[in-house]
């Protein structure tokens, strides 16, 4: 009997820390059964563009170029993936302080507790993820799949400060930013009609910096079918929810996304074309609107399923460069 | 891994189920109140969803007796957790579980009073495929409304078989039912494979096949919600390459 709270409560922790994906983090979902049960390895680079970047639900004002490293490893019902992305860009005006009598007050001064946070700059991230997939019965029907992930993420922040009065290097902060969280699909069936979206719950922490924050995300994305223009297929999701610390509480995030999706079945790579207009509200501000369109490109570049049969060399050929 | 526990579950609700009511069978016996334009050879049943191996009925004639066809199977199985549909001519049933006649304690009967008869069902066709390939099948059947007795429940089920060098047709598919294609030599229950009722009517190339398979994908109608997961494609790919599939054309009339 105790057990079942515990459980509970362990879940609502795990919820408690989920992060949304940066709008370059294609989905990586592979269904087990898709394998046979074999394990599957993917490394996939990624590059790309994006107009008014958004890192977590905080507008950078600026536009970004990223490149994504992604490392899947599927087994059983399991994947384990690690993840690196260099985003560069612009970010505001260096930092100053004034040794004032009341304090060390810097520049550009620190958005106010209840406005929304400023992004980190531009930087790197490493990302670690653990997934499980579970099968959902349905009467007379193969069973539905669905994934449950953790994650966990950081980003190094350096700070170089300078003396406003002087003009000299005031101090360097070595901070941070870390994100934990967990992601949960899951599955409505109303009136015959199924309905497939992700619970996400994420707690991300900036300290060692000059604007140290945290916020807690709870999330809902709701992922419509998609639909097909020729070759190209295009598809909706809408995140609804709240996120805390910029003043108010309850729903403030309205997120809908549309991704045009295109696979060259020569190159074997993925165009990806997303508009995502972000309405979010803070105590400050109001309601805002960020719209963040993004551009990028993704390969495999390393492919290998782990069968017992032997490696077939015109099938290695055919995948280019010898990914299988 | 998944074929693992759910066959366990599956012993063990037999199990449960032969506890409970102690029922088991080997004669299968169907009436239809009426069955206009139905010849005596036309009735046909799978068992448990083995599309692949219907059994023919034979049709019971006597005084009072009319639209009534009888089957005794080899091996004998659970009224409470066996699932039978019928064929009958062009037409199909959905799948119902049966009700039990033991008047003869010995012999009990799993019986079923059923409407007959359906519209025509269409037929698959699966074409310009190399003659080799090995190609199987899922049916993934509609609740049925034809019971006629409370007993003949209707279940949703999933029928599956082997589309063989010669015959390669599913037939006497009802609307709403769903037929989905796997690339395999014996078809897997547990696992989606390409939705036949979504592919467009001209020949397919293997870039054609693949591109259907994120497409549905994409739609969340293989069972894991929308997704356009790059990673997944590679697996489709390397998949397809190896069946060698060249090309794929399916007709639905």
């Amino acid at each position: 009997m105790r057990a079942r709270p515990t459980l509970l409560l362990l879940f609502l922790a795990a919820t408690a820390a989920a992060q949304p994906r940066s709008i370059f983090d294609a989905d990586d979902f592979v269904d087990p059964r898709e394998r046979d049960g074999h394990p599957l390895f993917v490394s996939r680079l990624l590059l790309g563009v994006a107009k008014s970047y958004v890192d977590r639900y905080r507008p950078l004002h600026h536009d970004a170029g990223f490149v994504h490293i992604a490392n899947s490893f599927y087994f059983s019902d399991f994947q384990f993936d690690y993840k690196r992305s260099e985003v560069r860009g612009e970010h505001g005006v260096p930092v100053m302080v004034c040794e004032c009598e009341e304090g060390p007050i810097y520049f550009p001064t620190p958005p106010a507790p209840d406005a929304t946070p400023a992004a980190p700059p531009p930087g790197s991230t490493d990302t670690l993820q653990f997934a499980w997939y579970r099968t959902v019965g349905v009467e007379g029907a193969p069973p539905l799949m669905l994934r449950y992930r953790l994650s966990w993420s950081r980003q190094p922040i350096d700070t170089a400060v300078t003396e406003i009065a002087t003009g000299e290097k005031f101090a360097r902060l070595s901070g941070r930013e870390q994100s934990f969280g967990l992601e949960a699909d899951t599955h409505l069936r109303i009136r015959g009609r199924d309905i497939f979206g992700s619970l996400q719950f994420a707690r991300t922490k900036r300290s060692g910096t000059v604007d140290d924050r945290s916020q807690n995300e709870l999330t809902y994305t709701n992922r419509f079918p998609a639909w097909r223009f020729r070759r190209i297929l295009l598809r909706p999701t809408l995140t609804v929810g709240g996120v805390s610390g910029r003043g108010g509480t309850a729903l403030n995030v309205v997120h809908p996304q549309f991704e045009a999706f295109w696979h060259d079945t020569t190159t074997r790579a993925n165009l990806h074309l997303i508009w995502a207009p972000q309405t979010i509200r803070s105590g400050r501000g109001g309601w805002t609107t960020t719209h963040q369109i993004a551009f990028f490109v993704d390969r495999a570049l390393f492919v290998r399923l782990f069968t017992n049969e032997p490696r077939n060399d015109s099938a290695r050929q055919d995948a280019g460069g010898g990914a299988f | 891994m998944f074929s693992k526990w759910n066959r366990l579950a599956g012993a063990l609700a037999i199990l449960a189920a032969v506890a409970t009511r102690g029922a088991t069978s080997k004669v299968v016996k169907i009436e239809f109140p009426t069955c206009p334009g139905v010849k005596p050879g036309d009735v046909k049943m799978a068992q448990n969803g083995d599309d692949s191996t219907l059994f023919d009925l034979a049709p019971l004639t006597g005084p009072g007796v009319v639209c009534t066809w009888m089957r005794r199977v080899p091996e004998s199985f659970s009224t409470a957790t066996s699932h039978f549909s019928f064929r009958i001519g062009v037409n199909r049933t959905g799948c119902y579980r049966p009700d039990l006649d033991d008047t003869k304690q010995d012999d009990p009967v799993a019986v079923f009073v059923l409407a007959c008869c359906g519209s025509k069902g269409a037929t698959v066709t699966v074409e310009e495929l190399d003659p080799g390939m090995e190609l199987s099948y899922l049916r993934i059947v509609p609740m049925g409304n034809e019971a006629r007795r409370k007993k003949n429940i209707p279940v949703g089920c999933t029928e599956s078989g082997v589309l063989k060098d010669d015959v390669r047709t599913v037939t006497r598919v009802v609307s709403k039912e769903k037929v989905r294609l796997q690339f395999r030599d014996k078809p897997d229950p547990f696992f989606f494979g390409l939705l036949v009722n979504d592919l467009p009517a001209k020949p397919l190339t293997r870039d054609g096949v693949l591109y259907q398979f994120i497409y549905q994908r994409g739609k969340g109608i293989d069972g894991s919600g929308t997704s356009l997961s790059p990673n997944a494609i590679e697996v489709d790919a390397l998949k397809l390459r190896q069946t060698g599939l060249k090309r794929l054309k399916v007709t639905v009339k």
